[in-house]
């Protein structure tokens, strides 16, 4: 499947459910997620780390809102700020459950693209220039690099005899680790123009990027799924409109 | 295919911005077509600058040239396929997540059609002798296979210049042999020119039709008849093993997330040198790191002598790398691969001066012992320079003064010869002589045979995975 497909699905998806605020769009965004999700055979494992991660932060928003949320009906404690009521408890679960909807169907499929064939997507298929695209994978690829750089520098502070602990280390140490980052960055520059890239001529793509129909039929089934949340919540006349500020 | 390059070069200089003297000066030669050059000159006089420059990749943000520096007749672009280089520090050459991809991103670059550049990323592979898959991640690649990765990465590409920059360093034997077939069939085949930076020439010396020497002042590009043989011997005074200062048995190692790596039973005598061989990936550095106390073992036992124990509490004994680090830096020396890893002062002097000073010693002790440290390793004149400014050779020279300066009774020491021209070489030697005979045990990582040579004892790590 292209990694382009799953993005702009769950984008269109994730989109309708920011906007909406009624209980009726998330629970139609939640049931057809629930049935849709796993035709994108994600990796097992690390999907459910996510979706304990998910819950939990929907769990937080839920009880923040729960005890700080806009009081109505009949109040069961408060204290100073804090008021439980019918009310409160009713926004909490939508809050939480809108975390889970806008949230988890967007990190599962991050987390489950490659992000070089991502980057195929986005410039063979998206046609963005493969400049910016290839500069943006390559920090990305350090990104993921810097817990390795952060132990590597643990353990020449360790050897020179500076303490690993507090937090002047910390901030010291997190300095170094900007200043390292910088400078593989520029030898990364250098390695990579040394290499011909950056020079106008064109480039050819040793990975294809294809999108197939597959893809597309992915991509209207988040619009699917979309007009289904708007139409479903216009239709019991529950369709709200989330107010900002 | 590509074409063959030649190199002019005309009164060429120059000069980093913030320097106030040129890295490189006066520089008239030319290359034709097809030759294949040694370039030699000893630490530090700018070779690798020649090279940066020679595949247009010295940006005028970096300092400023004059005169001439001509690649078939127009200035040095990387972007013309003519020269594909290989940097000295295999870490930072790493461009793409997966093998197959990083050795294709140079095809891509030039337009190579798709066919083709798996065909040549296959063959580049090949050559180099690395056989770890095309998907597998980059980032798990030792040094040494990181090195062969750069160099498969330009072959892939047919340049027709190759500039190499110490191609061999990091490599075992078996991989030398390896990378120099690579370039030879590569040579052969394409006919491209090639320019070579390497210390240990010797396996060049079939290749290379040619020998341009730097002064140790960035100019004068002399011509040399004569292939230089390695004059490394190197009379060792006796030295009088001593007390056990660490022992392992069956120790297993491992970073985190890799797998575990079973390790022959070592005894590290005081006043001794214990070399440390093996494959690329064998595990010679991550054992180092365990034995210097930055790494937990995965199992078995680290046994602490007399001497490294002294004042420690009884409880951290064992485990080296739960000591405090003040503790630490006091019993144990290391000196890591990557020289830039370990640097954490502005300036070389405050580098060196480091361990005295967390060790308590007072200021004047402190610089007279810097001194005295900074002429053995011939870096006196870069006292004030930036650790990072340095070159390769330098830095590694710097990277093992300061973690030794207070004589500690474990010295743990990866590739320390790496970079090092005949007078440096001598250097090194030296100083790790004088730390064993002063009674220090000495571990260090090597693949120099001439510094094998000064061991007195071999110990070598096979790839022998234990299955979790």
């Amino acid at each position: 499947m292209n990694p382009l497909a799953p993005l702009i699905a769950t984008s269109i998806v994730g989109l309708v459910v920011l906007v909406s605020f009624d209980p009726v769009s998330v629970g139609v965004a939640l049931i057809c997620e629930a049935v849709l999700l796993p035709w994108l055979r994600l990796p097992a494992r690390r999907s459910l780390q996510i979706v304990a991660i998910v819950l939990i932060s929907a769990a937080l928003g839920g009880v923040a809102t729960a005890l700080y949320g806009r009081p109505s009906g009949v109040t069961f404690f408060a204290w100073g700020p804090v008021h439980i009521t019918t009310g409160s408890l009713e926004l909490a679960l939508l809050v939480g459950l809108r975390i889970v909807a806008i949230a988890l169907p967007g990190a599962l499929v991050f987390a489950a693209t490659n992000i070089t064939a991502l980057a195929d997507a986005l410039t063979q298929i998206a046609h963005l220039p493969a400049r910016f695209v290839a500069g943006a994978l390559s920090s990305l690829r350090m990104m993921s690099l810097l817990a390795d750089d952060w132990r590597t520098m643990g353990y020449a502070r360790r050897a020179r005899g500076l303490a690993a602990r507090g937090p002047f280390q910390f901030v010291g140490q997190s300095f170094a680790l900007f200043v390292r980052a910088v400078r593989r960055g520029s030898a990364l520059a250098t390695t990579m123009e040394a290499r011909g890239f950056g020079s106008q001529s064109p480039r050819s793509w040793s990975r294809p990027s294809v999108w197939r129909a597959r893809d597309g039929l992915l991509v209207v089934a988040g619009f699917v799924v979309a007009g289904l949340i708007v139409g479903i919540s216009v239709a019991t006349g529950s369709w709200e409109v989330v107010v900002f500020g | 295919m590509s074409v063959a390059a030649g190199v002019e070069a005309r009164g060429w200089h120059w000069q980093f911005s913030g320097r106030t003297t040129p890295a490189l000066h006066d520089l008239s030669f030319s290359i034709a077509p097809g030759e294949r050059v040694l370039l030699s000159g000893p630490s530090g006089c700018g070779k690798s600058t020649l090279l940066m420059a020679l595949a247009g990749v010295l940006g005028a943000d970096q300092g400023v040239d004059a005169g001439d520096l001509l690649i078939n007749d127009a200035p040095p672009d990387p972007g013309r396929r003519l020269t594909g280089l290989v940097l000295q520090d295999p870490e930072t050459q790493v461009i793409m997540e997966r093998v197959g991809d990083d050795v294709a991103f140079g095809c891509e670059n030039f337009a190579v059609p798709r066919l083709e550049t798996w065909r040549r990323v296959n063959a580049a592979l090949a050559s180099v002798g690395l056989k770890v898959g095309l998907d597998a991640p980059t980032a798990s690649l030792s040094g040494g296979q990181k090195q062969r990765l750069a160099l498969a990465g330009v072959i892939a590409f047919e340049p027709g210049l190759m500039l190499l920059d110490e191609p061999t360093a990091n490599l075992d034997p078996q991989g030398v042999l390896d990378v120099v077939a690579a370039v030879t069939r590569v040579v052969n085949e394409t006919g491209c020119s090639l320019v070579v930076v390497d210390h240990n020439p010797a396996p060049w010396e079939q290749l290379l039709t040619r020998v341009m020497t730097l002064d140790a002042s960035g100019g004068l590009v002399s011509e040399t008849s004569e292939y230089p043989r390695g004059k490394r011997s190197h009379v060792s005074s006796p030295r009088l093993p001593g007390d056990l200062v660490m022992a392992t048995r069956d120790l297993v190692i491992g970073r985190p997330g890799q797998p575990p790596i079973a390790v022959p039973d070592l005894d590290l005598r005081a006043g001794t040198i214990t070399a440390l061989t093996g494959i690329n990936g064998s595990g010679k550095s991550t054992l180092s790191l365990t034995l210097g106390g930055l790494l937990a073992p995965q199992s078995g036992l680290i046994m602490v002598g007399e001497k490294l124990r002294q004042g420690l509490r009884a409880r951290h004994v064992p485990t080296p790398h739960r000591w405090p680090a003040r503790s630490l830096v006091r019993r144990v020396g290391n000196v890591f691969q990557s020289p830039e890893n370990q640097f954490v002062q502005p300036t070389t002097r405050a580098e060196v001066g480091l361990g005295l000073r967390v060790a308590g010693m007072g200021r004047a002790d402190v610089a007279a012992r810097v001194d005295d440290r900074l002429a053995l390793m011939g870096l006196t004149e870069l006292s004030g320079a930036h650790p990072f400014t340095l070159s390769g050779g330098q830095k590694r020279r710097l990277a093992l003064v300061s973690a030794t300066v207070t004589s500690p009774h474990l010295v743990v020491v990866d590739e320390p010869t790496f970079g090092q021209d005949d007078n440096s070489w001598e250097d090194v030697v030296t100083l790790l002589e004088e730390l064993a005979s002063s009674g220090s045990a000495v571990l260090m990582t090597t693949h120099d045979p001439d510094l094998l040579g000064v061991a007195d004892s071999i110990v070598s790590l096979s790839p022998r995975e234990v299955a979790s």
